[in-house]
């Protein structure tokens, strides 16, 4: 793909890619790293920019993320949010957020902030997953029930409390 | 509340169509609204404001690569074991020229007596 090309990817989906990869992979340093890399390796890619464009961009930004999180196992898990904490969120859901996801099944994980962080349709995580849109809307149901489940005590009193 | 009502209501939070009546059935559960409310919660937990790092301001330039520097450290460590190989063959080679090509011991030696052996004959030296 051509420069201009890819700098126009890069414009459209440097954000929700950075956001994703963050939450994610729980380093915002990598997730930087992460995201440019992505729409490099788009430079040398044969895939021409299409109506799936989205999909593919997070299909990559996925196995970047499965690679980096192979490179890193021997590390302990993030405790803060590496993007800092939601406008809507008290910072202690916010941190009891981000350990729940990453309890989640590394699947479920991903096509939970594909779909949550980024944006994307169930087609779009479908694609970018390969799985079928059944698997993808099983997948979300089954990360908000458990997330739901593990966040009751943090959730549910602290923001109901909130005026 | 059913998980049925849940997948109906996690669909309806992704903007999937979903039938109205099982909507309103489910709805009709105060549980089933407490958990629409939950997972509006988690969406908003999961949303960042926080503006970008710098460094994606714009996509960074593509790694310079050297083709000839690695074709020149290659050709370096070719020309190293090949000098290598060299000395530690050259050695062994003489070492053997000096046992295998020289001329072998005798076994046996033959004298030859003249006049018993032979005989002289005239006009010979």
């Amino acid at each position: 793909m051509e420069r201009e090309l890819v700098e126009a990817l890069f414009a459209r989906y440097r954000e929700p890619v950075y956001r994703f990869l963050c939450r994610l992979i729980g380093d915002a340093a990598a997730a930087e790293d992460l995201t440019q890399e992505v729409f490099l390796r788009a430079l040398g890619a044969a895939y021409a920019a299409g109506e799936h464009e989205r999909a593919w961009v997070f299909q990559v930004a996925r196995n970047l993320a499965r690679d980096h999180a192979r490179r890193m196992a021997h590390r302990g898990p993030v405790s803060e949010p590496p993007d800092g904490a939601s406008p809507f969120t008290d910072r202690a859901v916010a941190l009891a957020v981000h350990a729940a996801i990453g309890r989640l099944a590394d699947q479920d994980r991903e096509v939970f902030l594909m779909r949550e962080v980024a944006g994307l349709t169930y087609d779009e995580i479908a694609l970018a997953c390969d799985v079928t849109v059944d698997a993808v809307r099983n997948r979300l149901h089954r990360a908000r029930l458990a997330l739901r489940q593990a966040l009751a005590p943090a959730v549910v009193p602290l923001n109901r409390a909130r005026p | 509340m059913t998980e049925i009502h849940t997948a109906l209501l996690s669909a309806f939070c992704d903007g999937q169509i979903v039938d109205p009546d099982q909507l309103a059935d489910a709805l009709a559960d105060p549980r089933a609204r407490d958990a629409l409310v939950d997972f509006a919660r988690l969406r908003a937990a999961v949303t960042s404001s926080h503006p970008l790092p710098a460094s994606l301001t714009r996509l960074r330039p593509v790694p310079v690569r050297r083709p000839q520097l690695w074709a020149a450290m290659a050709g370096a460590a070719a020309m190293l074991v090949l000098i290598a190989l060299t000395f530690a063959l050259l050695p062994r080679t003489w070492t053997n020229r000096d046992g295998a090509d020289g001329p072998p011991s005798p076994t046996r030696v033959m004298r030859y007596v003249p006049g018993v052996d032979w005989q002289p004959v005239a006009g010979s030296q």
